[in-house]
């Protein structure tokens, strides 16, 4: 059982192909040389070594096969036409006016109710003629996939819409954490200078050295305080004021 | 959540099903008429018990609010997509526009984080300072 498991486990991620092993730091060097100047010095066998390194050519045409399915170089949207499929909706007048959404909202919802109009029309049809329904249905499947193809026209629109909004909500977010890193700081701040204010006045006697030395010191801090609020000044010119103290 | 386009289409698949158990339902429950007077009503032996007339006409009425449900949820979305009237240049701008703000903030930030750890460090010689006085 667990000798299967392994296998399974083995075959979920197949090994690297064996030619990763030629992509050493080395050898990428020498195949960039190669491509600058041309060196025809190298061996054969060295060259037989880079030709892993460089990628293969694209394949000829506009398509190419993988896994069982035919795929595009350029991934574009297929048109209906392309598709063998009728076009129910009209191109907006003008294509990059800011129209272009609205235009295609404006035709989803003519879509959307031509489909209930064309069910509303199945029924009937079914009741009186039931040989013909297949019509209708083809109409439908037209319209149906119209649509979502329509739809699928509005995908990048809205994909540039959500990326506005996902950036707003950065911008939002970093915002508030500058705030409260600074408020953070002031709160601090306000606290060492009250500390301070509040040890000199205890001790503010004017005759004792100590204290004189307290008060400059203090009244470097305050300076330094006011000095500082965020602005650039560098961790060393606290310590040598604070020596003072 | 998924985006409104997803739903979109998701409820447009549910339409579909709805349409379809709606066939599927008048097809299964009709009432069987005759094609003249004189002909007696047949029963399909397939389906012994049929709803009644009255059964019938309030599930297709049931079904039909059903349908009108769903498509006014469908046209709400449709009313409801993103970024109605705003052209893509338009979009590409503001997305440029942001960029650079949000890396002017980032640089706030690490300016912000920098001084904060200043404080910290100054808070913590006071603190050095203050305990070593003690000792």
């Amino acid at each position: 059982m667990s000798q299967q498991e392994d296998s399974l486990i083995s075959a979920l991620y197949p090994p690297p192909p064996p030619f990763v092993k030629f992509f050493t730091d080395e050898n990428i060097e020498k195949l960039e040389n190669s491509k600058k100047g041309n060196d025809t010095v190298e061996l054969e066998d060295e060259d037989k070594v880079l030709e892993f390194l460089t990628p293969p050519t694209q394949p000829e045409g506009d398509t190419y096969r993988s896994f069982g399915n035919i795929w595009q170089f350029n991934d574009k949207m297929p048109k209906l036409e392309e598709m063998g499929i009728e076009k129910l909706y009209k191109d907006p007048d003008d294509k990059s006016s800011s129209n272009d959404s609205k235009f295609k909202i404006q035709e989803l919802r003519t879509l959307l109710k031509s489909l209930l109009l064309n069910f509303l029309e199945v029924i009937g049809v079914m009741s009186s003629a039931p040989d013909q329904f297949h019509i209708k249905i083809d109409q439908i499947r037209t319209i149906l996939i119209n649509i979502h193809h329509l739809l699928n026209e509005y995908r990048p629109h809205q994909s540039r819409e959500s990326l506005i909004l996902l950036m707003e909500k950065q911008i939002d977010t970093k915002r508030n954490e500058i705030e409260e890193i600074e408020n953070t700081c002031k709160n601090v701040e306000e606290k060492i200078k009250h500390l301070i204010q509040s040890h000199v006045d205890r001790t503010g006697e004017p005759d004792q050295v100590q204290d004189i030395e307290t008060q400059t010191a203090a009244d470097d801090m305050l300076e330094l305080k006011i000095d500082k609020d965020f602005k650039n000044s560098s961790s060393p010119s606290y310590t040598v004021k604070f020596e003072g103290l | 959540m998924s985006d409104r386009l997803t739903q979109l289409q998701i409820c447009l698949d549910q339409l579909l099903n709805q349409f379809v158990s709606m066939l599927n339902y008048v097809d299964s429950s009709h009432d069987l008429s005759a094609t003249n007077p004189t002909e007696t009503k047949l029963s399909d032996p397939m389906r012994p018990v049929i709803p009644t007339s009255s059964e019938f006409q309030s599930s297709i009425y049931e079904l039909s609010t059903d349908l009108i449900l769903k498509t006014r949820q469908v046209l709400t979305l449709i009313e409801s997509l993103p970024g109605a009237g705003v052209s893509k240049e338009e979009q590409v701008e503001k997305i440029e526009r942001l960029q650079k703000e949000l890396n002017s903030l980032e640089e706030k930030k690490v300016q912000a984080v920098r001084s904060k750890d200043e404080l910290l460090s100054f808070v913590n010689l006071i603190i050095e300072e203050f305990t070593s006085d003690l000792i």
